[in-house]
């Protein structure tokens, strides 16, 4: 029988403690489920197992040894194999060659052999029951085969500890049944296994047991499925309290923003919703429900195939983000680092580059407007710097996020989308991104926010969207949105996933 | 710390440095260097490629590449040349037929580039592949225009824009410094040169703060042509012959010198103020070795080192702000 143990486990990040003293072990002939909210942990205690992060305290032991690795390499020596989240295939080569990646046999004159590639990949495969052929290349598969491979590369290695973070995150349902039934298999030949999910109902069909993770900590194991879904939440949320917005936001009865049976194959069905002025609205929804989609869609930063969208009453045809920023909307992107900023340039085209056209007289541009402006933003937003002209990659993600705000103020917007608003920056940048926006909603400026914090939709919000795979199931409002809980939101964007 | 300011020093005045150095040698060698007749050469020399730098700064800037521009030059050439002589067949006389070749040229230069904005920015089609393309169809267009036999029907005022001079001044040279000007002006005082910046910077980013990044890409591309066609009236002129084979060496010369200048290849970065030093240190080098008499192909050796060795010093510089950051 193999296992795996941590004991005491710490790990510090600069200004936080991802895990704090984590004792815990595993063995084979279990699935082993982790489970926490975004940030609890999890995914760092599965990283520092895998050697693709260190620890900072504490001892890992696998069969009673202590390990230690400094690369992910050694680690498939040792025996522990992960499949993270984003899958690592390269998609232009077939699948024996990924599954023997680096480590393809040779003849005796140094040339691969392929026959032997081919015929101890579909080996490999076989014991997994999976009919794929190796020759297949990659990105020719499904999504769903690709993860086979996946597991099957991970396999391949004979490992004793297979770890799985997030498998069924890209799968459909039957998809991810089919990997519950070879992960079963995989449970009767004495390999640890251990996943992570956020589907908590698949924790009922596939675990053995259940490990609770909150803040770093380890808050306990269930025993699976007799263990009450209350429990498992209670667990994740602990008495989280949810701060209270201000009581005096309010909003008018004109309609800013109106969309109608708005679609867009794959991503979202017919979606219809109003927005009126002043109000701050929030969507929820699991990864994958088409919330982002949604918003890049209304905004004109991709195409949607039918439906209409009208702002302040006048209907926008084909809308692009020039359209919809002199229609007074705008949209804070989800990746900042890639889309959002220009890093080599500094804060004053950062902060103005939303207004080109209107800093100047005719064709002049006017570079004392744009550090006016500029200025103007970093004294209304309190963004910390040292000089306007400095690169925008020496700030914090949290000033830059606030630069992109001040740049999409400068456009003296009505409307504007904030799409996961707190995505990597501090708890203070946090709080002070939410007072911008109940400032803003004071000032009759219309928020729509998405956010895959569900604690932050129901402090921030004076409506919630539910959407599910594409499609709005559910709007909390009102005295309801006052009585909700956490894990009563929760469970309403994960009930009825099928 | 010391160090760190004396490399700051040296990669803000390096190709200064590099300028006196090669100066003050060639001077030792024949002190006609210094004269203002051979300052006037330099510039005489590098006016073709200057126009050709302005618009290639521009789409740099914007986080593109052009490789059709030269061929344009040849084009314009036999547009005007055999244009010239077909609206005189028609009974025109030969100044109207010339100028009316000029704007087919600037015509076809519209259209050339729409065509390369078009794949550019619409199907997002490699910059380089979609250019390289277009080069082919002008030369070959030339070709099949002119039967690939050069022409000289220009006018006899058409020595104008090459050969002539007010006082010891070529007009080429007063056109090189009005694009010096203009483009200065467009790339740092007006918004179009601002948002060009934007755009390079991070297209995407830019698309999706309101700006209508298509339009800018293609505007890049036509100005490009625009600047090509009058890079190829000032070499028909000094000619007085047009050929579709002429031009097309000129290209990289023209890239290497906006490069030396200090104009990155991913976009957002560069000026005017570079590119005009790296053009006259290219005029530089390659009058003073025609001076102490080396050959042409020392020019290419002596080329390829200041190349490799100004995108280094990006290079460098780039590597080092990233590391800071993390």
């Amino acid at each position: 029988m193999n296992s795996i143990v941590a004991e005491h486990i710490t790990k510090i990040y600069p200004g936080t403690i991802a895990l704090d003293d984590v004792s815990i072990s595993f063995e084979s002939g279990k699935i082993h489920a982790f489970v926490g909210k975004n940030g609890s942990g999890k995914s760092t205690l599965m990283k520092i197992f895998a050697g693709a992060e260190q620890r900072s305290e504490g001892i890992i032991r696998l069969n009673g040894n202590e390990v230690n690795f400094k690369s992910p390499k050694e680690e498939f020596e040792v025996g522990i194999a992960t499949v993270f989240q984003e899958l690592s295939l390269v998609p232009s080569i077939s699948v024996a060659e990924n599954i023997f990646i680096g480590r393809l046999p040779v003849k005796a004159n140094k040339l691969i052999d392929w026959d032997k590639v081919y015929a101890d990949a579909k080996e490999v495969l076989n014991n997994l029951g999976l009919d794929i052929d190796p020759k297949t290349i990659v990105r020719d598969l499904p999504i769903s085969q690709q993860q086979m491979v996946e597991i099957a590369k991970a396999m391949s290695f004979h490992p004793q500890v297979l770890q799985l973070d997030e498998p069924t995150s890209a799968l459909s349902q039957s998809e991810a049944e089919t990997l519950f039934a070879l992960l079963q298999e995989l449970k009767k030949q004495d390999v640890v296994i251990i996943f992570v999910s956020h589907r908590l109902d698949e924790l009922w069909k596939i675990a053995d047991d259940c490990v609770i993770l909150r803040d770093g900590k380890l808050i306990g194991v269930l025993p699976m499925p007799e263990s009450p879904r209350e429990s498992v939440l209670q667990m994740m949320f602990g008495n989280l309290t949810v701060e209270k917005r201000p009581e005096d936001l309010s909003h008018t009865d004109e309609t800013v923003l109106k969309v109608d049976h708005l679609t867009r194959p794959g991503k979202f069905q017919d979606i219809s919703f109003e927005v009126k002025k002043g109000e701050v609205l929030g969507i929820a929804g699991m990864m994958g429900s088409g919330r982002t989609e949604l918003l890049r869609a209304i905004f004109g930063a991709d195409k949607f195939k039918s439906g209409t969208v009208e702002v302040k009453g006048q209907k926008v045809n084909n809308p692009t983000p020039n359209k919809m920023r002199n229609l007074g909307v705008s949209m804070l992107q989800e990746d900042r680092k890639t889309v959002g900023i220009i890093a080599r340039d500094d804060i004053v085209m950062n902060t103005t580059m939303s207004i080109i056209d209107r800093l100047g007289n005719g064709i002049f541009y006017s570079q004392s407007k744009a550090e006016e402006a500029t200025n103007k933003q970093v004294k209304a937003l309190g963004i910390k710097l040292a000089d306007i002209h400095n690169k925008m990659n020496s700030l914090s993600g949290g000033n830059q996020q606030k630069v992109i705000v001040g740049r999409w103020l400068n456009a003296d917007p009505d409307i504007i989308f904030f799409d996961e608003p707190s995505r990597g920056i501090d708890v203070q940048s946090k709080q002070q991104i939410f007072k911008i926006i109940w400032d803003l909603s004071r000032q009759g400026i219309t928020s729509v926010v998405v956010s895959s914090e569900l604690e932050e939709l129901l402090e921030l919000c004076t409506r919630i969207i539910v959407m599910q795979q594409g499609k709005f199931t559910r709007e909390i409002t009102g005295k309801e949105l006052e009585e909700m809980t956490i894990d009563q939101l929760y469970m309403i964007c994960m009930e009825g996933i099928e | 710390m010391k160090n760190e300011k004396l490399s700051l020093f040296l990669r803000k005045y390096i190709l200064y440095i590099i300028m006196i150095v090669i100066g003050a040698a060639t001077t030792c060698v024949n002190a006609r260097f210094l004269s203002i007749n051979n300052f006037v050469n330099i510039l005489r020399s590098v006016s073709i490629q200057g126009v050709l730098a302005c618009g290639v700064t521009m789409i740099l800037v914007s986080g593109n590449i052009d490789l059709s521009f030269g061929s344009m030059i040849g084009l314009t050439g036999v547009i005007i040349g055999y244009g010239g002589k077909f609206f005189q067949t028609l009974g025109m006389s030969p100044t109207p037929a010339c100028i009316i070749s000029i704007l087919i040229a600037f015509a076809v230069a519209t259209v050339i580039g729409l065509i390369n904005g078009y794949f550019v920015s619409k199907w997002k089609m490699p910059a380089m592949m979609v250019t390289v393309a277009t080069q082919f169809l002008m030369t070959g267009l030339g070709g099949i225009i002119s039967g690939g036999y050069p022409t000289n029907e220009f006018p006899s005022w058409f020595t104008f824009f090459g050969k002539d001079r007010i006082g010891i001044i070529p007009y080429s040279v007063l056109i090189v410094l009005v694009f010096f000007a203009v483009f200065y002006v467009i790339l740092n005082k007006t918004k179009f040169g601002r948002t060009i910046y934007a755009v390079g910077g991070n297209a995407e980013a830019s698309r999706l703060s309101g700006i209508d990044t298509k339009k800018y890409i293609f505007s890049v591309y036509v100005i490009m042509q625009w600047c090509a066609v009058v890079a190829g009236i000032i070499m028909s002129s000094q000619l007085m012959q047009g050929s579709h084979s002429y031009g097309g060496s000129v290209t990289f010369n023209v890239i290497a010198a906006v490069i030396i200048g200090g104009c990155g290849m991913s976009g957002g970065t560069g000026n005017m103020k570079g590119t005009i030093t790296g053009l006259i240190l290219l005029g530089i080098i390659q009058n003073s070795l025609t001076i102490i008499n080396a050959s042409e192909y020392t020019q290419y050796v002596v080329r390829a080192f200041l190349i490799i060795f100004s995108i280094w010093l990006t290079t460098v510089q780039e590597l080092r702000a990233n590391a800071t950051d993390k």
